[in-house]
């Protein structure tokens, strides 16, 4: 891992109206990512946990500029430069779709299933007018080998292959045009258990020959947790908690970050754990609560908590959290949470 | 943990030999193939297991439910003993859209469902559809039904149950609504509750509230619970045995400690080493290939093409089923004892 930041996300966010009526009025909007700021720095694997709802696969498709963002900068780096991809016009667009690519959850639905194997990973070639059609073909052999499927299958089509193996269609197109930065969104989440582990190591693998970026969008914290250099924990449109890997998991700072360690299901009879669920439902994102979006659920919150939002700050070197009691709170890490019984 | 429950030795349901195929026109699909069990009262029983391996098809074959015309029991007893007999009823022998069934159905053995979206009716308010099954099977008048379904509420942890109980499912967030659904489960408060895949769709938060609620209502009502999931984590938290299924066959059954810590089939020990531990950074070992298609099963052990240990006979003959010990069975030529071997 390098130390050059490759992406950085300056208070980025993205509103949905909600519309009613036969005019479809706007009556209110949907604060699906609601000022978040981060970096990515080259090479590196960023984890993004979060429930459903909380505005992670959003993120991400800010990025790629799938949803056009409704304020905010994200400024990644081409050449060397920083270009603004929020404000890119249509060329700078083009080239900086180039260098980002995207890996979906559901290798069911992201593959067109009347296009061949060969079509639909020499489609970001031909779409970019690389290559002829022989080299073309070449590379999609090429791509194929990588990750570990037969080259003779290129004539294959979707049906025919099995839940993983799709999935490494997904991800040999994503290599197709040398990316510097991969959003995996939920990547192994639609997979058996011994095909996902397969999936993570192929991921691994290719991160080390090629040196990606990945952007890894995971609701799995084990799974984030094993791939992730560092991970980034959001709430209700809000980053929480960001934190090396290990540090977040030993020793949280944000009391949401806790309880979702809390709640990881653990199947060896010889851990003793605590089972503490936040109670409650996240809430909706439409109508946020005020101050701290975790108060109504969170099992420290004060008045203040009530009163006022707290910030992302850096509160130590590398570590961000948004809690104002993130220096009181004595907070219980993974490993005390689960006690070995042994 | 469920270490310190009273489970009876008297069994609530054998499962002998049962065979469940499905008779398609490219040929038989083998869901259910030859498995047997048994499970005690107050007990609970973890089946885990890949897509494809039998374990839904293993709860609606016990349901009776299995999806007629190319779905059919083949062969095999599911024996059930009721609440007040000592002599069971066999409940393949029953028609599936006869009067006995329906009232074991949803009544004495009772079934939660993974999409709490998609197995809640749209259209009736979730106090209808809780008092629904109480009505049915318990012929109490609308008044009380309605109370029960507010009791139930009530005990599945819903806030203001009184106004809820008039509200629809789209009014309800995914884990109220799984909330519901066991409420819709216990109201008649079953012997044995099959739990498929209850959590899968939930968040993690959610999860463990709804782990925990189950943990509770079975010391509650002393129930059985079969708990099915492919997740070996949440199996190991709710379970005191565990099967292990593979393409329609068990592969192995075991107290969770020993599948933990003395696991012998090759599969059971792959599933475990698949799942990223956390704080543990090494490489995950897997299990090469994927699940076989159903139809095009390979002879001999159905695991030998992916199997790190396979020897010459896993890839002609069938594996038996070998006791390792009490409580321990796997069905895997590794821990055959053949003449030649004694030496």
């Amino acid at each position: 891992m390098r130390d050059d930041i490759i992406l950085k996300v300056e208070s980025l966010k993205k509103y949905f109206p909600i519309r009613k009526g036969i005019l479809q009025k706007v009556v209110g909007h949907v604060r699906a990512v609601d000022g978040v700021d981060f970096f990515i720095k080259e090479g590196e694997t960023l984890g993004l946990v979060g429930e459903s709802g909380c505005g992670k696969s959003t993120t991400g498709r800010c990025i790629l500029r799938v949803y056009q963002p409704t304020e905010g900068q994200i400024n990644f780096k081409l050449d060397e430069e920083f270009t603004d991809i929020v404000h890119a016009g249509r060329q700078e667009m083009g080239k900086i779709r180039k260098s980002i690519q995207m890996i979906f959850q559901d290798p069911f639905s992201s593959l067109d299933s009347r296009m061949s194997i060969r079509d639909i990973i020499a489609e970001p070639l031909k779409v970019n007018k690389i290559g002829s059609r022989k080299s073309r073909t070449e590379r999609v052999e090429d791509l194929l080998q990588k990750v570990g499927l037969n080259k003779y299958q290129v004539n294959r089509y979707p049906h025919q292959f099995s839940g993983g193996q799709r999935q490494r269609v997904g991800i040999a197109r994503a290599l197709a045009l040398n990316p510097e930065l991969i959003v995996c969104d939920e990547p192994v989440s639609a997979l058996d258990v011994s095909v996902q582990a397969q999936v993570l190591n192929l991921l691994e693998d290719l991160q080390q020959e090629f040196g990606f970026t990945y952007l890894f969008i995971a609701h799995d914290l084990s799974a984030v947790e094993h791939i992730s250099d560092r991970v980034m924990v959001m709430y209700l449109g809000k980053i929480v908690e960001i934190a090396r890997s290990k540090e977040i998991y030993q020793t949280p700072q944000h009391p949401y970050t806790e309880a979702l360690l809390g709640s990881i299901p653990i199947g060896d009879p010889h851990s003793v754990k605590q089972r503490k669920p936040l109670p409650g439902d996240v809430p909706n994102p439409s109508d946020p609560p005020t101050g701290c979006n975790l108060h109504p659920r969170c099992p420290y919150n004060q008045d203040r908590c009530i009163e006022s939002e707290p910030e992302l700050i850096e509160n130590q070197e590398g570590r961000y959290v948004s809690c104002h009691f993130a220096d009181e709170l004595q907070l219980s890490g993974f490993e005390e949470l689960v006690r070995d019984a042994k | 943990m469920n270490k310190n429950k009273d489970t009876s030795d008297k069994n609530l349901l054998e499962v002998k030999n049962l065979k469940t195929y499905f008779h398609q026109e490219e040929g038989v699909v083998k869901a259910v193939d030859n498995i047997s069990f048994n499970i005690k009262q107050a007990e609970t029983l973890g089946v885990v297991g890949e897509s494809g391996c039998g374990k839904s098809v293993t709860s609606l074959s016990i349901m009776q439910l299995v999806p007629q015309p190319r779905g059919k029991i083949e062969s095999g007893k599911i024996l059930y003993y009721q609440k007040d007999s000592s002599v069971p009823v066999d409940i393949t022998s029953l028609s599936p859209r006869g009067e006995k069934i329906r009232k074991i159905r949803g009544n004495e053995i009772a079934m939660i469902f993974q999409e709490p979206m998609t197995s809640l009716n749209p259209v009736y308010t979730v106090g209808e559809q809780i008092m629904e099954s109480v009505r049915l099977h318990q012929q109490s008048r609308q008044k009380e039904a309605r109370e029960k379904a507010v009791e139930m509420l009530r005990l599945v942890g819903i806030g203001s149950p009184e106004q809820r109980v008039d509200e629809y499912p789209h009014e309800l967030s995914g884990g109220m609504r799984q909330r519901v659904m066991i409420a819709i489960a216990l109201s008649c408060n079953p012997s044995l509750l099959i739990a498929d895949e209850p959590t899968t769709a939930l968040d993690v938060t959610i999860e463990a509230q709804i782990l925990n609620l189950m943990e509770d209502l079975q010391k509650k009502f002393n129930m059985s619970i079969i708990f099915i999931t492919h997740d070996l984590e949440v199996i190991g938290e709710m379970s005191d045995r565990i099967i292990v299924m593979y393409t329609g066959k068990i592969v192995e059954k075991a107290t969770i400690e020993d599948i933990f810590y003395n696991n012998k089939h090759p599969y059971t020990a792959g599933l475990l080493s698949s799942i990223p531990q956390i704080g543990v950074e090494k490489r995950l070992v897997t299990i090469k290939g994927s699940v076989p298609d159903l139809k095009h099963l390979p002879a001999g052990c159905n695991f030998s093409p992916r199997c790190p240990k396979v020897m010459n006979i896993c890839h002609t003959q069938e594996p038996p089923d070998i006791q390792i010990s009490e409580n321990q069975f796997t069905s895997c030529w590794l821990y055959e004892k053949r003449k030649d071997d004694v030496v």
